[in-house]
This record gives C-alpha cells, sequence and structure tokens, in this order.
C-alpha cells in the first residue's frame, strides 16, 4: 500500500469522516473490531486536537492526515498548521489533582493505545504507530 | 445519538443510544442538565447502546458526575460496553464513578 493523504477542513463537522475513511481503507486487514476502534478513537482525538488547538478552528486551514501500513505496523500521521504545542508537559489525567478535570484525556487515550507516539520538534504533528501483526489485532478477540 | 429519559421510583433513568463524541456531546450535557431542573436526586445512565465514547465524552460525564454531586445527589453509570469500560479503566473514571453491570443492579443499589 502507498502512503495515501487526505485532508480535511478544520471543522469537527469533518471528524467522522476522517476516521470513516482511515477505517474504510484498512478494511482489507481484517483487524478486529478492537484494534479498529483504538485506531478511530486514536484519529480521532487527534484529528480533534489539530483543529480544536492546532488550527483553532478555522476551518480555511486544513488538516493533513496521512497512513501507511506495512509488514507488520500501520503509521498514521496528523498534521495542523498551527504552532505546535509542548507535548512533554502533558498532565497524567488520572492524577487526584487532573481527574474531574475537562481536558487532557485525549492525548492520554493515544498514548495508551497506540504503541508508540512521536510529535516533530516544532509540535504541530503527531505520528501514531500501531502494531499489527499477531492474533490479537487480527481478531482472536472478535 | 439519541437520549431518553424515564422515571423509575425516585430515579430519572436516561437511556443513551449511539455515540458520546466531539460533536455529541453538548447534546448530552443538555439532556442531563434536564435531569438536574427536574431536582431529581438520584440518576441512572444506561449505557448499553453507547459502543462509542471520547475524551469529550468522558469529560461530559465526569461534569455530570459533578453536577449532581454538587447538589447532593448520586449519578450511577450502568451495562457499559466492552471498549467503554475499557476506557474508564485506563482513565481510572472507574474509581470516581458507581459502575453497574445493569439499570436494575444500578436502581436496587442503595
Amino acid at each position: 500500500m502507498k502512503d495515501p493523504v487526505f485532508e480535511i477542513p478544520s471543522d469537527p463537522k469533518y471528524i467522522k469522516l476522517a476516521s470513516a475513511k482511515l477505517i474504510g481503507a484498512l478494511k482489507e486487514l481484517e483487524l478486529s473490531r478492537e484494534t479498529l476502534f483504538d485506531i478511530r478513537l486514536c484519529l480521532e482525538e487527534a484529528v480533534i486536537n489539530a483543529i480544536k488547538y492546532g488550527n483553532k478552528l478555522d476551518s480555511r486551514l486544513p488538516v493533513v492526515i496521512s497512513y501507511a501500513v506495512s509488514g507488520e505496523k500501520l503509521e498514521i500521521t496528523v498534521r495542523d498548521q498551527g504552532g505546535g504545542f509542548n507535548y512533554r508537559a502533558t498532565p497524567d489525567p488520572r492524577s487526584d489533582t487532573n481527574i474531574l478535570k475537562h481536558g487532557g484525556r485525549g492525548i492520554f487515550l493515544i498514548k495508551n493505545l497506540m504503541d508508540e507516539v512521536r510529535y516533530n520538534d516544532s509540535g504541530n504533528e503527531i505520528k501514531m504507530i500501531k502494531f499489527i501483526s499477531g492474533g490479537k489485532a487480527h481478531g482472536s478477540e472478535r | 445519538m439519541v437520549v431518553k429519559d424515564r422515571k423509575v421510583g425516585d430515579a430519572v433513568v436516561l437511556v443513551v443510544e449511539g455515540e458520546i463524541n466531539f460533536n455529541s456531546s453538548p447534546d448530552f450535557r443538555k439532556a442531563f442538565l434536564k435531569v438536574l431542573d427536574s431536582k431529581a436526586q438520584k440518576a441512572v445512565i444506561n449505557l448499553a447502546g453507547v459502543a462509542y465514547v471520547d475524551s469529550s465524552g468522558l469529560a461530559t460525564l465526569v461534569e455530570a458526575h459533578q453536577k449532581i454531586k454538587n447538589i447532593g445527589g448520586r449519578l450511577k453509570l450502568a451495562s457499559l460496553t466492552p471498549k467503554v469500560k475499557s476506557l474508564f479503566e485506563m482513565t481510572k473514571l472507574e474509581k470516581l464513578f458507581e459502575i453497574y453491570a445493569t439499570e436494575e443492579d444500578a436502581l436496587k443499589s442503595a
């Protein structure tokens, strides 16, 4: 599979369109429902952050999504047009001081549901890697 | 997402069908605020029909929990689907909420 790239405007109504497009493209891999749930949730969380915090809901600015499948892993990249955020300072939403706070769970979920998460230096691009080899990803839990 | 409410004894049960996500959370919040307006002290949210919740949905449920607690009431969650339950475990929200296997269990609990 090549590395397809697509864009959506920074409008929340396109969030599901983005995840449906990715999940549709992964159909042939026959991943389990659980794995597809994780992939969808992480993509949508990354897209929401890009729309809301990166592009500040300016629908003229695109969110750029690309994905690539190698033998054993899926790589998803989400990039916004903003100045980036300090990904090193993401508080633990499980702590007593943060558990009641509204924000902070999106990045936490991505880090926990993906196998690897990386950012570019400026912090406006997130790369999420999910290992998709093995029975767990492919349906032994289906 | 569709939210239906009904009164069972002194409790209000909200049955949610669909997804509680970034786009639907405001509607879910409205439905819950209606419960608070009714002065109900006990609310049960039946999540059997919710297969997908994102971080916005989790945050809105936390907000609902706090709002009812602030007026001396209690919020219980029932019938979480396995993936949604796993998100509650991962984020430790299972410790914040009273979670029951079924709506009936939630209503029966003191």
